[in-house]
């Protein structure tokens, strides 16, 4: 907050307290402090994980409030895991990537900066979750509370992303482009949301569903008779 | 524990503007801001519903001031997270006074066009269910007089909080973006939290009522969805498209973090900056385009990349201090982690 037009003030380096919301206002304020940690082991990699766990937990509960029963259990359980399944996923190409544009940090460092990423996606959207809590409790449509969803898991990642991107070009002595790395990320999220069906609407008796892609899914979520939410 | 006022919160005054910057004793002005918008909304939801009848009047008096307190309630969250993110150094407790501040003069203004609208509803028409038309021409144009009030009200609060966040020491361009991402959250969950606190207005042939029947059922998206397939017809889902990627490149455009122009000049240890020093290592690239020069600065704790722009006579002039600049930063060493 400086006089207009000076350049940013230089922030004095910061450390990062214990706790969860510690690490919740860095991911939002002062990333630069995480980063740091990273390079001294492995607990900040657990941390980031605890984090990212309990906002995907939360969020799906949220989210499995639209339709209720068991999917109070299941949907918490499979948006975590997916999540995770996208990070471990997207990791190799991430770094491989990076390393094309330049790169030279470790494998770790990349999983690192990733995990910060995934991390503030889920800080967002434990951010947007009152909102879709309003609009599942005032409409019965499935299609219309996965656009909702979507939208919030879009506009997330794209954020979280672009500190994945910042977190890589800090830990190197030239920007690190990871343009065509993003799009791939966003791709698995969506698949993995259709792969892990039903997220959103009551749940069935299959644990796993027939291969579908994403996009198919959606069209038929949007012409199925059966897209409205019976409630009781 | 002493009240602010809603002339106070109006002209946001320089005490309170200290206290909300040091963020001491925000708990009264958290409070002073529900009462404004409590008084004010409530007496513009009378004028809402007096025409209709007096019970729904007292429906709207209590729900336009519950409908801005919940869109506050819902996205000072998300508010606050995305001022973090968007580094302007607002706390949460400052997030949250900034909206409710915002809301409360909408309400201040609310409530000082109340007796106007409250005059002008007693003194046409009343609404009469057994003279239908008449009455529904009469309807419509009260509800465009309160749509019209409570859109400039909208915009008097949203100019104040441009006006606050300004006043707080956002830089220009964070504050910008700070307010795009606020105003969009709320206009997200105050469409959806509106059309599920419908009726204000009541209709002459519908009885008053505090919620509408089957509250639940479908959605504001889903309401407009059904007036654009009846207005445009075939063609709905092309303007909805079209609307849509409107508002998205919109969104983008207002949300990007442009360059920012600036005056240098070239030292020893570093580049002096509108007469601030930025040392050789705080620069992370340099280059010219045209009669202009182009310096990013190395992330600092937000990891952000702040980007200046130098306006120079001619691209001659713009090349030499790209040069004098990129040899300035070849004299230190920029390593791997760099923040």
């Amino acid at each position: 907050m400086t006089a207009e037009a000076a350049p940013r003030a230089q922030v004095a380096e910061t450390t990062l307290d214990s706790g969860p919301l510690a690490l919740v206002e860095a991911l939002l304020k002062t990333p630069a402090t995480i980063l740091r940690e990273t390079r001294t082991g492995y607990g900040m990699i657990f941390r980031l994980s605890v984090v990212i766990a309990v906002t995907t937990s939360l969020v799906g509960f949220v989210m499995s409030l639209f339709s209720g029963g068991l999917q109070l259990v299941f949907v918490p359980l499979k948006l975590t895991l997916g999540i995770f399944c996208c990070a471990l996923l997207c990791l190799p190409s991430l770094h491989v990537f990076s390393c094309l544009s330049g790169a030279e940090q470790r494998v770790k460092d990349t999983f690192a900066a990733l995990l910060m990423g995934v991390a503030l996606m889920g800080v967002l959207l434990v951010g947007f979750a009152p909102i879709a809590w309003i609009f599942s409790q005032a409409t019965s449509s499935v299609a219309m509370m996965g656009a909702v969803h979507l939208a919030f898991l879009v506009t997330s990642s794209l954020l979280g992303l672009g500190l994945v991107n910042r977190a890589l070009t800090a830990m190197n002595r030239h920007p690190v482009r990871t343009r065509l790395w993003s799009p791939l990320f966003i791709l698995v999220v969506l698949q993995m949301t259709t792969t892990l069906r039903p997220l959103v609407g009551p749940a069935d008796d299959a644990l796993i569903h027939e291969r579908s892609f994403f996009v198919s899914h959606w069209a038929s979520t949007v012409t199925s008779p059966e897209r409205e939410l019976v409630r009781e | 524990m002493t009240w602010v006022g809603p002339t106070a919160l109006c002209r946001l005054d320089e005490r309170l503007l200290e206290q909300v910057r040091r963020g001491d004793g925000l708990r009264r002005v958290i409070l002073s801001a529900m009462g404004t918008i409590i008084v004010g909304a409530g007496a513009y939801g009378l004028a809402f519903g007096i025409w209709r009848a007096p019970e729904q009047a007292l429906f709207s008096a209590i729900k336009l001031p519950a409908l801005l307190l919940s869109v506050a309630l819902c996205t000072i969250g998300l508010g606050a997270m995305l001022a973090m993110l968007l580094r302007s150094k607002l706390s949460l407790r400052q997030t949250a006074v900034c909206m409710l501040l915002s809301f409360a003069v909408t309400s201040a203004v609310l409530g000082a066009v109340a007796p106007m609208s409250i005059a002008l509803d007693l003194l046409v028409p009343p609404s009469d269910p057994a003279k239908l038309a008449a009455s529904m021409a009469v309807g419509r144009a009260l509800l465009l007089l309160h749509t019209t009030a409570v859109a400039g009200a909208g915009v008097a609060g949203v100019v104040r909080l441009r006006a606050l966040l300004g006043r707080l020491g956002l830089d220009h361009v964070v504050a910008k973006r700070v307010l795009v991402s606020w105003i969009s959250a709320q206009f997200l969950v105050g469409s959806q939290l509106s059309w599920l606190f419908r009726p204000f207005f009541g209709e002459p042939r519908v009885r008053p009522t505090f919620f509408a029947d089957h509250v639940l059922h479908g959605n504001f998206f889903d309401a407009v969805s059904v007036l654009m397939r009846s207005t445009f017809g075939a063609a709905a889902p092309f303007v909805f498209a079209m609307a849509a990627l409107g508002l998205a490149i919109t969104l983008v455009t207002m949300l990007r973090a442009d360059a920012k122009d600036v005056r240098v000049e070239v030292g020893t240890v570093g580049l002096l900056v509108n007469g601030a020093l930025v040392r050789w290592r705080q620069i992370a690239t340099v280059h010219h385009g045209g009669a202009a020069v182009m310096i990013a600065l190395v992330a600092d704790e937000t990891l952000g990349r702040e980007t200046l722009r130098v306006a120079c006579k001619s691209a001659e002039v713009a090349r030499d201090l790209a040069d004098q600049i990129s040899a300035g930063r070849l004299r230190v060493d920029a390593g791997p982690f760099r923040t």
